[in-house]
C-alpha cells in the first residue's frame, strides 16, 4: 500500500506541471491568437463595406451607447482607443461616407451566440453580411458562413428595415438551409436588430467626410519614412 | 508483439472506431463533413500520439491508485495545448473545428489507449501504437465523413460531384445518419474480413488435396481403418 501522502503528491506534481506547461503556451500563443482574430475581421470589414479608398481600421470610432445599447448591437472595449462602446469601421470613398461596419450579436443560435458584421449604407440599406463568430452544427448551421451553402447571405444585402428580413418559414423572403433553420433565422434575426441599432445611435454619428482628409499626404510620408 | 503488427493493428484489426466502437462522440459529430472529419482526426492523431508519450514516460513514477486522474490531466493538459496551438497557426481551421477540439478529452480512444498500452509498454512502442490507431481513427472517421458528406449533401471535401438535380439524402448529414453509416461501415468491413477468410480457408484445402493426391499418388484416399 502506497501512503497517502505519495499519492497526493504525484497528483500535485502532474497538475503543476500541466499548469506551467499551459501557462508557458498560453504566453507565446496568446498574441498571435489576437493577432489573426484582428486581421480575420478586417478582412470581414472589407467584404462587407462597398468600395472605399480610406482605411476603415485606422478611421475607425467607438460610438458610446448609454445604458448598455440596443437589443444586440454589440458593445465592446476598444483598448487601443480606450473607449467603451460599438466600434464602428467606415467606408467613405471620394470624401463621402458611402458605408459602415460594426459587430451584431444573436443569442439565437443554435449552439450559442453568433457575432456578425454588419455593413449598412448611410440609406440603412444592408451592403454585406459576414459571419464572425459562430458554434453552429458543422455540416448543418454551420453553412451560414458562406454564400456557395446559404443563398439567403446574398439574399440580405441591399434590402432595408422596410423590406423582409426574415426566412422563408416563417412567411419572409430569405433562403434557409434544409435542415437547419434555426441559424438563418438567427442571422437574420441580427441583421433586423443591427440596422434597428443604426437607425436608433449610429446614424450620423460618423463625420461625413474622412477624418483624415486633410492630411493625406502626411499619413502617407510617415507610413513611407517608416516602411 | 512485433512492432508492425502494433502499427497495423490499428488500422484494421483493432480499428478503434469500426472495431472496438470507441470514441462515438467525436466519430458521430464531427463526420458531417469529410475535411471536418480529417481534421478532427489529425487533431486526435497529435493528442493521442503525445499522450502516449508521456504516459509511457511516466508510468513508474505514478502511483497505481491515482494513474486514472493523472492520466486524464496529462490528457487535458495536452488537448488544450493542441487547441491554443491551432488557432494560433492555423486559425482557420479552428474556426470550423474549434467547437469539438476540447472534445477530444472525453474521447476513450485516448484514455484506452494510455491505460492499455502506453503504461505497459516502452516510449518507442507506444508512439507506434498511437500513430497505428491515430491513423485508423482518422481513416474511419474520414471515410465516414465522406460518405455522409456525398449522400447528404453531394459533395467530398466540399467539392460538389452531382448534377443540380440530385437531391441531397439530408437525414445523412442529420445525427441518425452517423449511427446509420456507421452500421454500414462496420457490417462492410466485417464483410471483407469473412470473404477473406473463406479465401484463406479455401486456399487451404485446396493445398492439403494436393498434398494427399500426391502422398497417394493421384487415387483415391485410403480411409483409416474403422471408417469404412
Amino acid at each position: 500500500m502506497v501512503s497517502i501522502n505519495r499519492l497526493v503528491l504525484a497528483l500535485v506534481v502532474v497538475a503543476v506541471a500541466s499548469a506551467v506547461l499551459l501557462a508557458e503556451l498560453n504566453g507565446i500563443t496568446a498574441p498571435k491568437i489576437k493577432a489573426s482574430q484582428t486581421a480575420y475581421k478586417l478582412k470581414a470589414v472589407k467584404k462587407v463595406l462597398p468600395p472605399y479608398d480610406n482605411q476603415p481600421a485606422a478611421d475607425r470610432r467607438v460610438i458610446p451607447v448609454p445604458g448598455g445599447g440596443p437589443a444586440e448591437a454589440k458593445v465592446e472595449i476598444d483598448e487601443e482607443l480606450g473607449k467603451e462602446g460599438v466600434v464602428v469601421y467606415p467606408a467613405y470613398h471620394e470624401g463621402k461616407l458611402v458605408g459602415e461596419a460594426y459587430s451584431v450579436i444573436s443569442h439565437q443560435g443554435f449552439g450559442g451566440d453568433i457575432e456578425i458584421l454588419l455593413g449598412v449604407s448611410p440609406e440603412g440599406r444592408v451592403t454585406g453580411v459576414e459571419i464572425i463568430t459562430h458554434a453552429e452544427t458543422p455540416g448543418l448551421g454551420a453553412k451560414i458562413v458562406s454564400e456557395a451553402s446559404w443563398k439567403g447571405k446574398a439574399e440580405l444585402v441591399g434590402r432595408s428595415l422596410s423590406e423582409s428580413l426574415v426566412v422563408k418559414k416563417d412567411g419572409g423572403e430569405i433562403d434557409t438551409i434544409a435542415g437547419a433553420t434555426i441559424s438563418p433565422r438567427a442571422v437574420c434575426g441580427a441583421v433586423k436588430a443591427g440596422l434597428e441599432a443604426y437607425n436608433q445611435v449610429l446614424k450620423g454619428k460618423l463625420p461625413a467626410t474622412p477624418p483624415a482628409a486633410a492630411t493625406p499626404t502626411t499619413t502617407a510620408a510617415v507610413q513611407g519614412a517608416h516602411s | 508483439m512485433k512492432l508492425s503488427e502494433v502499427f497495423t493493428q490499428g488500422l484494421w484489426k483493432e480499428n478503434p472506431t469500426l472495431r472496438m466502437m470507441l470514441g462515438m462522440c467525436p466519430v458521430l459529430g464531427v463526420s458531417t463533413s469529410g475535411s471536418d472529419a480529417f481534421g478532427m482526426g489529425m487533431a486526435t492523431l497529435a493528442v493521442l500520439v503525445s499522450s502516449n508519450v508521456v504516459v509511457s514516460l511516466v508510468k513508474d513514477y505514478i502511483p497505481a491508485q491515482v494513474r486514472i486522474p493523472a492520466y486524464i490531466l496529462v490528457i487535458a493538459t495536452l488537448v488544450t495545448a493542441v487547441d491554443m496551438a491551432m488557432a494560433a497557426w492555423f486559425f482557420e481551421l479552428h474556426k470550423t473545428l474549434g467547437l469539438f477540439i476540447p472534445l477530444i478529452v472525453v474521447n476513450c480512444i485516448i484514455l484506452g489507449r494510455a491505460e492499455g498500452f502506453a503504461a505497459k509498454n516502452t516510449v518507442f512502442a507506444s508512439i507506434i501504437d498511437g500513430l497505428g490507431m491515430g491513423i485508423g481513427f482518422t481513416l474511419a472517421i474520414t471515410t465516414l465523413g465522406c460518405c455522409r458528406e456525398l449522400l447528404g449533401n453531394g459533395s467530398i471535401f466540399g467539392v460538389s460531384l452531382v448534377g443540380a438535380d440530385f437531391k441531397p439524402m439530408l437525414l445523412m448529414v442529420l445525427p441518425p445518419g452517423a449511427f446509420l453509416m456507421l452500421g454500414f461501415l462496420a457490417a462492410a468491413m466485417r464483410r471483407v474480413d469473412m470473404t477473406l477468410e473463406a479465401r484463406t480457408r479455401a486456399a487451404a484445402a485446396v493445398r492439403r488435396k494436393r498434398a494427399l493426391d500426391l502422398a497417394t499418388g493421384g487415387g483415391t484416399v485410403p480411409l483409416p481403418p474403422g471408417f469404412e
